[in-house]
């Protein structure tokens, strides 16, 4: 069995638009269960993106320690928390 | 390695830059001092006049402190993101770590010239070579603004641009009116 790591894809590769779950299956009775559902906006960010945002809620929010599990300054990692709050606003945007 | 050399605010800011940038300072000012090269502006170097350590000493801190303080107004007016003073000051006395090499080719015998006229090639090639480290320091100085501020592309530039300007006349004037002074006496 391939150990290749799947990206969830949250844009179209045709029209670039973000693109919607369409279809949910359980693995264990077969059921499909079909609609159309938003993808979550943490769904959404890359897995860098996710990671952070995962590593910020272990440390408690605290980014000095961040900054030490990194290996990065301070300012570095406010700055990648900065961005991903841009980021967040900005693709929460279409959603309201 | 590229990454240290021009971008080391990644890794270091705040106490920790300011206490290793401290030390490149007083590493510069004591090489300075025998070198006799004043450090008298923002990113100003000149050579020649013999003083008294803590006029050097005041040079520097002017210097650091002027650049300090229009980064962290500007930063004030323009940056989206918050800063931290201790951030810019850091970054800021570590940018000047480039300046320890000035001061060591200041020791150079060509440079400590009293007339105008004896100004040729070899005084022009050894100001040409103290021109790298210069600007290697404002390299710094501008990861350090980018870093401290999260200001980037053209806004970053023109903001650290205009603090730059305003480093350049604080620290011109406080060495006219604080250390000329002195020096004539």
């Amino acid at each position: 069995m391939s150990k290749t790591q799947r990206r969830l894809p949250d844009l179209c590769p045709s029209c670039s638009a973000p693109l919607q779950v369409t279809s949910l299956g359980c693995n264990t009775c077969e059921t499909t269960v079909s609609g159309k559902f938003q993808l979550p906006v943490l769904a959404r960010l890359s897995s860098e993106e996710q990671k952070f945002i995962l590593d910020f809620v272990k440390s408690s929010g605290s980014l000095k320690l961040m900054a030490q599990q990194l290996g990065l300054s301070y300012p570095t990692v406010r700055n990648l928390l900065d961005d991903l709050i841009l980021k967040l606003e900005q693709t929460e945007k279409p959603l309201i | 390695m590229k990454t240290w050399l021009f971008k080391p605010f990644t890794y270091v800011a705040g106490l920790k830059a300011l206490l290793l940038g401290f030390l490149f300072m007083l590493a510069t000012l004591i090489i300075s001092f025998y070198s006799k090269t004043h450090f008298d502006g923002a990113i100003d170097a000149h050579i020649g006049m013999k003083a008294p350590l803590s006029i050097f000493a005041f040079e520097q801190l002017i210097a650091w402190g002027s650049i300090v303080l229009t980064s962290a107004v500007i930063a004030f007016f323009v940056a989206r993101s918050s800063f931290r003073l201790i951030d810019i000051a850091g970054t800021m006395a570590l940018s000047r770590a480039p300046m320890l090499l000035v001061a060591i080719i200041g020791f150079s015998p060509v440079l400590h010239i009293t007339n105008p006229q004896e100004i040729n090639i070899a005084v022009m090639a050894v100001a040409i070579l103290m021109l790298v480290p210069v600007i290697w320091m404002i390299a710094l100085m501008l990861h350090a603004f980018k870093t401290c501020t999260n200001l980037k592309g053209t806004k970053a530039t023109l903001s650290f641009i205009a603090a730059l300007l305003f480093a350049e006349i604080i620290s011109f004037s406080l060495n006219q009116f604080l250390i000329k002074p002195l020096l004539i006496k």
